[in-house]
């Protein structure tokens, strides 16, 4: 196998790991808000999502990713539901959006790597012919670069959230009619995201 | 373009959070939509509405294939759009019969607008046949993966695998009508040949190399040898793969071997100058008027490599009566590579010799029985055999027969030229 090839396999290596890190440190995250009596859960939930998530990774399973995907939703729900009981999510919104949009980008550094599993399959890389070490190379590039362009993209959709959140609470506290701007805010983006994603194309 | 199952999937957890400030009286909730509704309307600004425009060319090499010969696939799309063309899904479709053996026929790429693409893949060798690689399939989406666009991309093309063919070395056909070209057919006749046919006396002009010396000292005077000129003749090779011929008499494969047998004498007799057409009867009945030259074993052979063992539509008899009376001049050589069995083929063989056709039957050898089987089908087996050898009996006064074992080489068979006989 020439250099080439084994350089691209060791980035490929990396971007699997920092998959499944991601998705370790999103719920570990999610672990360490849980109420003192429902962390043992929290623990068991990360580890399980972990081992999904790496093993999928691992074995090229996208059910299973979806699976260790939906653990950390369920983490997260738990996690809402607990708040919701104690009336304290308006109080963690910050931490746990930012848990949210970190589950979200997880999703999409996963959905990036199984889109390319076949191409770094052994059996593939084992028999490369001709010009397939560029076509490594060109999917190798366009995985990091989707992967970097992702972490921004939900980086400032988290920035944009809160300070659509902050700038309702601000315009509440002048009017308090806008008391449910948040509200306000929320339907209008989605019937506005509804509108452009229904539309003719 | 649908929504995919992601779509879908966001936007029931965006109202699943509404659902919960509802339910919960906490608008602290609906902050979760905001970053949904981003990526919505992310995902809906930076995506081209236009259909991917994409230009699929694919090459195969070789393109025909003598077996046994890995085969390089080649696909090159063009991004003929004016958009960025993100994760695009491309497949190229191919037979569930041909195995990948390098590379991956599937892949998702982005594309630029104008960009071309290059991708390889190698196939393993199939068994003989013709096989069509393609459409391609084609899926692209949005950059969120929110939407889906497929489409099929008819960039069919075709792969054959020709028969394999064995070198048997000359193969003596003795025919009653022969040709004007010289070949390699005793013609009966005088002319220029490598078998002595005759003597006689010395004329001015002839060559000193003809002379026989042992004659002329005999005689007292020159005395020069005579050859039989040796000429071309036409050939039809008939090759017999009807279901009723393929019993389960033979432990091996007697189709395959039979459409093997059948291309290597096509090669050899048409590599001896010979005129040579084929009939395939089987599922799939094709045939050949007899024609010279490498075109022509080409032609053969293609023919012979879509050759499809089954239940044939019409009776063996109709289908040669009429292909030798439409396509084979009179006294020409017929070919049979056919398991004789059944009576259909038994008479045949005796209606074209009758007319006066030369007749070479090849046949596949039946194995003992050796196997484990039970008594009843033990006991068919032997009434199936005893049958054929009854048949090939037959045909022993009529056409000369060859038993030929997919064990022994052919070529080893032909030199010996011992027709098969009743033991």
């Amino acid at each position: 196998m020439e250099t080439g090839v084994e350089a691209y396999l060791l980035r490929w290596r990396f971007l699997r790991i920092f998959a499944v890190a991601w998705l370790l440190l999103s719920l570990v995250f999610i672990t360490i808000l849980f109420p003192p009596h429902l962390i043992l859960l929290g623990i068991l939930g990360s580890i399980l999502g972990t081992c999904i998530g790496g093993m999928a990774i691992l074995k090229g399973r996208w059910r299973w990713a979806v699976i260790s995907l939906l653990d950390g939703s369920v983490m997260l729900f738990v996690l809402l539901l607990t708040q919701a009981m104690s009336k304290t999510v308006g109080q963690n919104l910050p931490v746990t959006l930012l848990q949210f949009v970190m589950l979200l980008f997880a999703t999409e550094v996963f959905a990036v790597i199984f889109k390319r599993l076949d191409l770094y399959a052994k059996e593939t890389i084992q028999s490369l012919v001709g010009v397939p070490i560029a076509v490594l190379a060109r999917s190798n590039e366009q995985a990091f670069r989707q992967v970097a362009r992702f972490g921004l993209l939900f980086a400032s959709f988290y920035l944009i959230s809160i300070a659509a959140l902050y700038l309702g609470t601000y315009l509440a506290s002048i009017t308090p009619v806008l008391a449910d701007v948040s509200l306000f805010v929320v339907v209008v983006s989605i019937s506005l995201a509804l509108l452009v994603l229904m539309r003719e194309d | 373009m649908p929504l995919t199952r992601k779509a879908v999937a966001f936007l029931a957890l965006a109202y699943l959070f509404i659902g919960l400030s509802l339910g919960f009286r906490e608008p602290a909730f609906t902050a979760f939509v905001i970053p949904l509704a981003l990526v919505f309307f992310y995902s809906s600004i930076f995506t081209h509405s236009e259909r991917s425009d994409l230009k699929i060319k694919r090459w195969i090499y070789p393109p025909r294939s003598f077996g046994g010969q890995s085969i390089d696939v080649t696909v090159e799309v063009l991004n003929a759009s004016r958009s960025v063309i993100a994760d695009i899904y491309i497949e190229d479709q191919m037979p569930e019969s041909i195995l990948l053996e390098a590379g991956t026929n599937s892949l998702t790429m982005s594309l630029r607008p104008g960009e071309v693409f290059e991708h390889s893949y190698r196939i393993s060798a199939p068994k003989r046949g013709r096989y069509l690689l393609g459409p391609i399939k084609v899926r692209s989406g949005d950059v969120m993966g929110f939407r889906e666009y497929s489409q099929t991309i008819q960039a069919v093309d075709q792969v054959t695998i020709l028969p394999k063919v064995e070198e048997l070395g000359t193969v003596e056909l003795k025919a009653r009508s022969v040709g004007p070209w010289p070949g390699s057919v005793p013609s009966r006749n005088l002319g220029a040949g490598t078998e002595f046919f005759e003597l006689r006396l010395y004329t001015p002009g002839d060559e000193l190399r003809r002379i026989n010396w042992k004659a002329s000292a005999k005689q007292g005077r020159l005395v020069t040898n005579e050859f039989e000129s040796e000429r071309v003749t036409d050939v039809l090779v008939v090759i017999d793969c009807s279901e009723a011929a393929l019993s389960r008499l033979f432990e091996f494969d007697a189709a395959e071997f039979q459409v093997t047998l059948a291309a290597s004498l096509c090669s050899q007799l048409i590599l001896q100058g010979n005129r040579v057409g084929l009939l395939a009867y089987g599922a799939e009945r094709t045939w050949l008027a007899p024609a010279f030259g490498k075109r022509q074993l080409l032609r053969l052979l293609n023919g012979l490599a879509i050759v499809k063992a089954g239940r044939a539509t019409v009776p063996i008899g109709y289908a040669v009566e009429t292909i030798v009376a439409a396509v084979l001049p009179a006294r020409s050589v017929i070919v049979f590579v056919s398991p004789i069995m059944g009576d259909e083929i038994l008479d045949v063989i005796t209606n074209v010799a009758s007319a006066g056709y030369s007749v070479i039957c090849f046949t596949p050898k039946a194995d003992s029985f050796v196997k484990k089987e039970s008594e009843a089908r033990l006991l068919a087996r032997k009434i199936l055999a005893a049958e054929r050898r009854i048949n090939m009996e037959q045909i022993t006064s009529v056409a000369k027969l060859f038993e030929i074992s997919p064990q022994t080489s052919i070529k080893f068979l032909l030199r010996r030229r011992t027709p098969w006989k009743l033991v």
